[in-house]
C-alpha cells in the first residue's frame, strides 16, 4: 500500500443544526491525484478549510506526514508542505504576477525580518517564481499586474503560487472555477503536468476535467463520503448515480 | 474583479527625467536651504514654522509606512508624539539634559507602548482597530492631564536637549547657535532666536532619514510581507505568513520614528502639553497622509507641509477659537476632489508639468480666495464658534468623513 500523506479520522464540523462534515474519514495517497466530488452544498469548502487550517474542526483528526496537524495554524501548516488554492482566486491584485509568486517563495525561504535589502532585486526569490509561472504557462506575464491577468491567468497565477512553495500536498478548492471550456481545457493541461510529481487533493464541479484528471474519486453526499474509487468504479456506482450524477451530471 | 480601479502602489524608484524627482529634488533643496534666507530676511517664525512641519512631516511618514503599506488605519499616532515629547520632559525634569540619552528614551518609550498597543489592537481589524488605537491614545492622553509633577493640564516648560561632546573633549554644541547667521553683522541677526537653526536642521536631517528608512523598508522581503498582508491577509496565511508579527513589529517601527518626532517636537516647542496627544492631533497627522497620498511616503512630507500651511492661513485670516469650522469641509472637499492624494497627480512626464502646475497653481489660488472669503465672513463664525465646541465637533466629523471617503474608494477598488 502506498505511503499515506494526508489522513482525515472521523472529522465532523457543525454550525447549529448543519453538520457540514459528518464523521469523515478519507485518505491521500502519495503522488495521486484525489478529487473530491459532491453536490452543492456538501461540505466540500468546508473541508479544504479545516484541512488549511482556516476552520477549526469540531471533532476528529487531521495527519499531515503522520503528524497530527489538527490544532496548527495555517501558516505552520504551509511550512509543513501543505499548499492550497482558494476556489474565489485570492490573489495580490496590485503586485505583478512576478511579485505574487515571489512573495509565495519567500515565505518558504526563512524568515521576512530582513529590513535593508530591495526584495524585487533577489535572484533567490525571482528565479523559482519565475520557474513556478512557467510551470503554469505564465512566463510570459510575468511583469503584469495580477489585476490586469484574465480570469482564466489570475487562475493559474493561484496555483504557480500554490506550487512555489514547494508543497507536498497540494490543495486545489475548484481551480476550474467560473471558467469556460477553452481555459478550462487549458488548467487540465497545467495540473496534468504535476501529476506524478505532486500529490493533488482536487475540489472540482467540472465532471470533465475530474475525470480526465483524478486517479481516485471520493463521493461526498452531506458531509460524509459515500463511495471512494477510481473514476470507473465510481461512474458504476449505483448510489453515486442515484446520489448525484443522476442528478446533476 | 473591477481590475481597472485597483490601488496600484507607485513604484517609489523615479527616474531622473522623471516631474516627480525634479520636483522632490528641488524641495528639498529649497528646505536645505530655507532657514540661511529665513534668518536673513528676518523671518524667523517662518523658519520655526517650517521645521514644525518637517517634524510633523517625520510624524506623517511613520504613519504612511503602517496606514499606506501595511493597512493599519491608526487614529492614536499621536502617542508617540507625546511619548517622544514626555521623555524629554520626564529627564530634564530631573536635570539630565543629556540628548542622546533623551533620545534613546523616546525611541524605547514610543517603541514599547507601541508594542502594547499594537499587540492588543492588531487582533481586530477595520473600524475596531481604528477606535481601539484612538482609545488607547486618549487613555494616554488622560493621563498625562493627570500627571501633576509634569504639569498636568498645563504642560511644563521644558529645556532643548544637550547634544554637546563636552563629554569626549569635544567643545562643541549642537543645541548652541549652530547657525551661519551667528557670525554675520548684518541686521538680521539680532534676531534672538538664532538657534531655532539647529532644531530645524534636526528636524530636516531626521526627516530625510526617515524618507530613506522607509522607503528602503517597504521595498525590502519585511516590506513586501506587510503590503502583502495588506492586499490579502488569507492568502499570506495560506502560503505561510504569520503575519501578525510582521505587522506588530511595522506597527512598533513607525511608533518608534513617530517617538522621534515628538522628541523634536518638544525642543521646538521647548514645551510639554499634554494636547500633544489629543486625538485633534493624530486626525491631522492622518490627514496629512490622505491629502499628500496615502503609500507613496514623499505624499506624507507633502501633506505635512501643505496641511500646516492651511491651518496657519486659517487661523491668521479666520481667527483663532473657529478656524476649524472651516478647515472641517475644506478638507471634504479636498478629499473628494483629490482623493489620491497630491503625490499622485504630479505627472510623470516633463511635457504635462506646466499645464499640472497652471492646475495647482488655480488650486492654490481658489482656496486661497476661499480663506479670504471666510474671513469676510467672520461675523457668522463668530456666532457659530461661540457654541461650545461646536468647531472641535465640525473638525471631527469631517476628518471622519474625509476617512470614510477616503477608504471606500479603496473597498470599491478591491484594495482592502
Amino acid at each position: 500500500m502506498a505511503e499515506i500523506i494526508l489522513g482525515i479520522e472521523r472529522l465532523t464540523k457543525r454550525f447549529g443544526g448543519l453538520t457540514a462534515t459528518n464523521d469523515l474519514s478519507l485518505n491521500v495517497e502519495k503522488g495521486e491525484v484525489h478529487a473530491i466530488i459532491g453536490p452543492n452544498g456538501a461540505g466540500k469548502t468546508t473541508l479544504i478549510a479545516q484541512l488549511s487550517g482556516l476552520l477549526a474542526p469540531d471533532s476528529g483528526r487531521i495527519l499531515f506526514k503522520g503528524q497530527d496537524i489538527t490544532a496548527l495554524p495555517a501558516h505552520t501548516r504551509s511550512a509543513l508542505g501543505l499548499a492550497r488554492s482558494f476556489q474565489v482566486t485570492s490573489i495580490f491584485l496590485n503586485f505583478t504576477a512576478e511579485d505574487n509568486v515571489a512573495l509565495a517563495v519567500q515565505a518558504h525561504a526563512g524568515h521576512s525580518f530582513r529590513f535593508v535589502k530591495p526584495a524585487r532585486a533577489q535572484a533567490a526569490l525571482r528565479e523559482p517564481a519565475r520557474q513556478a509561472l512557467a510551470s503554469v504557462g505564465l512566463e510570459h506575464r510575468a511583469a503584469v499586474v495580477a489585476a490586469d491577468l484574465s480570469h482564466g491567468e489570475q487562475r493559474q497565477l493561484e496555483i504557480a503560487m500554490a506550487i512555489a512553495t514547494n508543497p507536498t500536498l497540494l490543495l486545489l478548492d475548484e481551480p476550474m472555477a467560473g471558467m469556460g471550456p477553452e481555459e478550462s481545457t487549458r488548467m487540465v493541461e497545467v495540473l496534468k503536468k504535476f501529476k506524478g510529481t505532486h500529490t493533488l487533493l482536487l475540489i472540482e464541479h467540472d465532471m470533465d476535467a475530474v475525470f480526465k484528471l483524478a486517479d481516485r474519486i471520493t463521493v461526498l453526499v452531506y458531509g460524509t463520503a459515500i463511495a471512494t474509487g477510481t473514476p470507473d468504479a465510481i461512474r458504476a456506482n449505483p448510489e453515486v448515480k442515484r446520489a448525484y450524477l443522476g442528478d446533476e451530471a | 474583479m473591477a481590475g481597472a480601479n485597483v490601488v496600484r502602489t507607485p513604484e517609489l524608484r523615479v527616474s531622473l527625467g522623471d516631474p516627480r524627482f525634479v520636483l522632490l529634488a528641488i524641495g528639498a533643496v529649497v528646505l536645505a536651504l530655507f532657514p540661511y534666507f529665513g534668518h536673513a530676511w528676518g523671518q524667523t517664525y517662518l523658519v520655526s514654522l517650517v521645521a514644525k512641519m518637517l517634524i510633523f512631516a517625520i510624524a506623517a511618514v511613520s504613519l504612511d509606512l503602517i496606514l499606506g503599506y501595511g493597512g493599519m488605519v491608526s487614529f492614536g499616532h499621536a502617542a508617540y508624539i507625546g511619548l517622544g515629547a514626555y521623555a524629554v520632559a520626564v529627564f530634564s525634569k530631573y536635570g539630565v539634559d543629556n540628548g542622546y540619552l533623551q533620545l534613546v528614551a523616546a525611541i524605547l518609550g514610543s517603541s514599547l507602548i507601541a508594542l502594547f498597543i499594537g499587540a492588543i489592537s492588531l487582533r481586530t481589524s477595520g473600524v475596531y482597530f481604528i477606535m481601539i488605537t484612538l482609545a488607547f491614545t486618549q487613555m494616554l492622553y488622560y493621563l498625562g492631564i493627570s500627571l501633576e509633577p509634569f504639569g498636568g493640564d498645563d504642560g511644563m516648560n521644558t529645556k532643548r536637549s544637550d547634544f554637546s561632546l563636552r563629554a569626549l573633549g569635544l567643545d562643541f554644541t549642537l543645541n548652541d547657535n549652530l547657525f551661519v547667521c551667528e557670525k554675520r553683522v548684518d541686521k538680521a541677526c539680532k534676531v534672538d532666536d538664532r538657534d531655532g537653526a539647529a532644531i530645524y536642521y534636526a528636524a530636516y536631517i531626521a526627516l530625510i532619514a526617515s524618507v530613506w528608512f522607509t522607503r528602503r523598508l517597504v521595498a525590502s522581503r519585511f516590506g513586501m510581507v506587510i503590503r502583502g498582508a495588506m492586499s490579502n491577509p488569507i492568502r499570506m496565511q495560506a502560503i505561510g505568513f504569520p503575519i501578525y508579527r510582521y505587522r506588530l513589529t511595522a506597527f512598533v517601527l513607525a511608533g518608534a520614528i513617530c517617538g522621534v518626532a515628538g522628541f523634536l517636537f518638544a525642543n521646538h516647542q521647548q514645551f510639554l502639553s499634554p494636547v500633544y496627544m489629543n486625538w485633534l492631533r493624530s486626525g491631522e497627522i492622518m490627514i496629512m497622509g490622505i491629502l499628500g497620498g496615502i503609500g507613496t511616503i514623499y505624499g506624507a512630507v507633502i501633506g505635512a507641509i501643505g496641511l500646516l500651511t492651511v491651518e496657519e492661513l486659517l487661523e491668521g485670516y479666520v481667527g483663532k477659537d473657529y478656524w476649524q469650522m472651516v478647515l472641517g469641509p475644506l478638507l471634504v472637499v479636498l478629499v473628494l476632489f483629490a482623493n489620491r492624494g497630491v503625490y499622485s497627480l504630479i505627472p510623470h512626464e516633463m511635457r504635462k508639468v506646466p499645464m499640472f502646475v497652471v492646475k495647482f497653481a488655480l488650486v492654490i489660488a481658489g482656496m486661497y480666495g476661499f480663506i479670504w472669503l471666510m474671513s469676510k465672513s467672520s461675523p457668522i463664525l463668530k456666532i457659530a464658534g461661540n457654541i461650545p465646541h461646536l468647531p472641535l465637533y465640525v473638525i471631527f466629523g469631517s476628518m471622519l468623513v474625509a476617512l470614510a471617503l477616503r477608504f471606500r474608494q479603496d473597498r470599491r477598488a478591491g484594495h482592502g
